[in-house]
């Protein structure tokens, strides 16, 4: 069978007065129906352009390189019209932040309705109806009263849940949900997670899901894909790259979650910073944070993980 | 006795209906909480968004008064103090906030915001201000070619490490730390984390933790307090308050966070949200929520009583 969406060789540039800013350098997964991948990286490794780019929300003069293919048909070179029939039906998405995603002056009923009715052939009143259910499913107490309030009557959690509402109604094959919980409290992020788990279990939709956090994509995701400043450091199923990370990137990373093995003293860390897109280094890219670099790692860089997974790492932790 | 003992502490906010309304209600911001912070020890201070816990950290500090309760700080009542006398003392307490960049003015050189605390206080003479402000550099892991730069040439860690020299430049007793390092990316969080360690053990500093994430905090502090709505719920070592919660509220929290290495435990989520602060539930604030509420927790307030103790809840269904 082949893959809902095959990424390969992406890329995602920037247009900046100093010329153009490359924010993903050349990016490859896959993705099968109904399956979850975690997509996790530190701030400026382009996760964020990646989903833009997939939901074809790149900036006017952002570029794109190499290929995106959903069930076959290519992103990269859809214009807006084309983007138009995709988005929402075939590929949805959700941020962080659902109050900058929704229109403030709208009711959350109108919002529902609109969407419904622009992607299905409904009445008002059948739009309206669907309306209500879709906000019990995604947990809103008392829908029908809910429909007449605007989103800063709403909480956070609640904001969010009509974005998820809105992004499952037309029914896509994807959702790229990008950070969705990071804004939330702890126990509402974990309502969000099941509550997300649930509906994607229903509806058979896959899904990327995109965060910083190691403890998050552990619940959702079935492969995880590392980045680090543009490229694809680590890839491969969830548990094989949480209990034996390959690349000293994801193992570093994991080491220096605090809490939740008891206290061992000092905590581990990474040395230096993230790199910004400005200077990235030679060779690997992690090379001068890295425990194991040597010349090799300084000069040239190493192979993109490959379909069946891997790590992009001349000497992966383990190896002789 | 404690470097810092604060006693039924209470902060209110009045909001009024408009702006030419006379009518008022109260948001009780802070509830008479209790707190003991030792020399040399960290407490956390955790909860959710509009919990209190900023609040509280700010009564303390006197940048908001409170309302009722006692602060004493090396055998000084805070609260006795005003104008020059207040200024004078702020020198033992100190404060770090989450965003540095928004605590730095961006036209100033970290040298000069650094070297400003040393100035109001008279700490050292004009002409060793800069062979100091170095030194203090050195120790948060800068160099002297930073004492000139503007902190927007700072990545966020840096700007912490000058935010953390601003605070001990002056020599607090006390360091309230507020969200340090909720804005910065996992690899450079256990940096910063290890250098407040090792500041803290060097100076024998009391440090006030403020957060939300239950793994920073387990890993980072002494002992715990957990606030809901305003009142300190639960109270004991960080370590058996993370291990063993007593409070349903300590546990719906702990249980809430994506634990890594608790892959898909399943939680009991149907928890509802945090009520509005300006009308709190009677009795117990939590009851509306709590799996093991009775009739009389929503009439009823507990009190924080000891168990076993060193810990201290204040709910009368568990623990007694």
């Amino acid at each position: 069978m082949s893959a809902l969406l095959t990424v390969d060789r992406l890329g995602v540039s920037f247009a900046t007065p100093d010329g153009p800013l490359h924010a993903v350098d050349g990016i490859s997964f896959s993705l099968e129906r109904g399956a979850v991948l975690g997509l996790v990286g530190e701030s400026g490794c382009g996760k964020s352009a990646t989903a833009s780019a997939l939901c074809g929300l790149l900036p006017p003069g952002a570029r794109t390189a190499g290929s995106a293919r959903l069930s076959g048909q290519e992103l990269t070179s859809l214009s807006e019209p084309g983007w138009r029939s995709i988005r929402g039906r075939r590929i949805s998405m959700v941020f962080q932040d659902p109050m900058s995603s929704l229109n403030p002056l709208l009711s959350v009923g109108e919002h529902l309705v609109e969407t419904l009715r622009t992607h299905q052939d409904l009445s008002r009143a059948a739009a309206r109806t669907a309306a209500v259910e879709w906000l019990r499913r995604v947990g809103i107490p008392d829908p029908e009263a809910r429909l007449a309030s605007c989103p800063h009557e709403l909480s956070g959690g609640m904001r969010q849940r009509v974005m998820i509402a809105l992004a499952l109604c037309p029914g896509p094959d994807l959702l790229v949900a990008d950070e969705p919980t990071t804004a939330l409290d702890v126990t509402i992020q974990a309502q969000i997670l099941d509550l997300l788990a649930s509906l994607r279990r229903e509806l058979g939709m896959a899904m990327i899901f995109i965060t910083h956090d190691l403890g998050v994509v552990e619940r959702v995701a079935d492969r995880i894909a590392v980045m680090y400043a543009g490229r694809i450091a680590e890839e491969g199923p969830a548990e094989m790259i949480l209990a034996a990370p390959r690349h000293p990137y994801t193992r570093g990373l994991l080491d220096s979650v605090p809490g939740f093995r008891p206290r061992t003293g000092r905590l581990p860390s990474i040395p230096g910073t993230v790199p910004s897109p400005r200077d990235w280094p030679s060779g690997c890219r992690f090379h001068p944070r890295c425990p194991d670099a040597d010349s090799t790692c300084r000069e040239s860089a190493p192979d993109a993980p490959g379909s069946d997974g891997g790590a992009a790492c001349f000497h992966p932790v383990g190896s002789p | 006795m404690s470097l810092l003992e604060v006693r039924d502490l209470s902060v209110r906010f009045s909001l009024r209906k408009g702006a030419f309304s006379r009518s008022r209600s109260w948001l009780q911001a802070v509830d008479g909480a209790s707190l003991d912070v030792e020399a040399g020890r960290t407490l956390g201070l955790v909860g959710e968004s509009g919990c209190g816990k900023s609040t509280t950290a700010r009564a303390i500090l006197r940048l908001v008064e409170p309302d009722a309760g006692t602060v004493v700080l090396d055998g000084q009542d805070v609260r006795a103090l005003d104008g020059a006398a207040l200024r004078r003392f702020r020198r033992r307490m100190q404060v770090v906030f989450q965003d540095p960049m928004s605590s730095l003015d961006p036209r100033r050189t970290a040298f000069q915001a650094v070297s400003e605390g040393l100035e109001v206080h008279g700490i050292c003479p004009p002409s060793l201000r800069r062979e100091r402000v170095a030194e203090l550099f050195r120790r948060v892991g800068l160099s002297g070619e930073h004492l000139d730069r503007h902190p927007h040439e700072f990545s966020g860690g840096q700007r912490q490490r000058i935010g953390i020299a601003r605070a001990l430049a002056v020599e607090p007793r006390l360091l309230i730390l507020d969200e340090p390092v909720s804005a910065l990316d996992v690899s450079v969080q256990a940096q910063v984390l290890n250098l407040l360690e090792d500041l803290r053990d060097e100076r024998g500093m009391g440090y006030l933790f403020v957060a939300h994430d239950m793994g920073v905090v387990r890993h980072f502090c002494d002992r715990l307090a957990v606030m809901y709505l305003g009142r300190i719920v639960e109270e004991g070592p960080a370590e058996e308050v993370c291990r063993s919660p007593l409070h349903p509220y300590t546990r719906l929290l702990i249980d809430s966070v994506p634990a890594l290495g608790a892959r898909r435990r399943s939680i009991s989520v149907a928890s509802g949200e945090l009520p509005s602060p300006i009308a709190p539930p009677s009795g117990c604030p939590f009851h509306p929520r709590c799996p093991i509420a009775v009739g009389e927790c929503s009439s009823v307030r507990p009190e924080l009583e000891v168990v076993d103790g060193n810990r201290r809840i204040a709910c009368p269904r568990t623990g007694s």
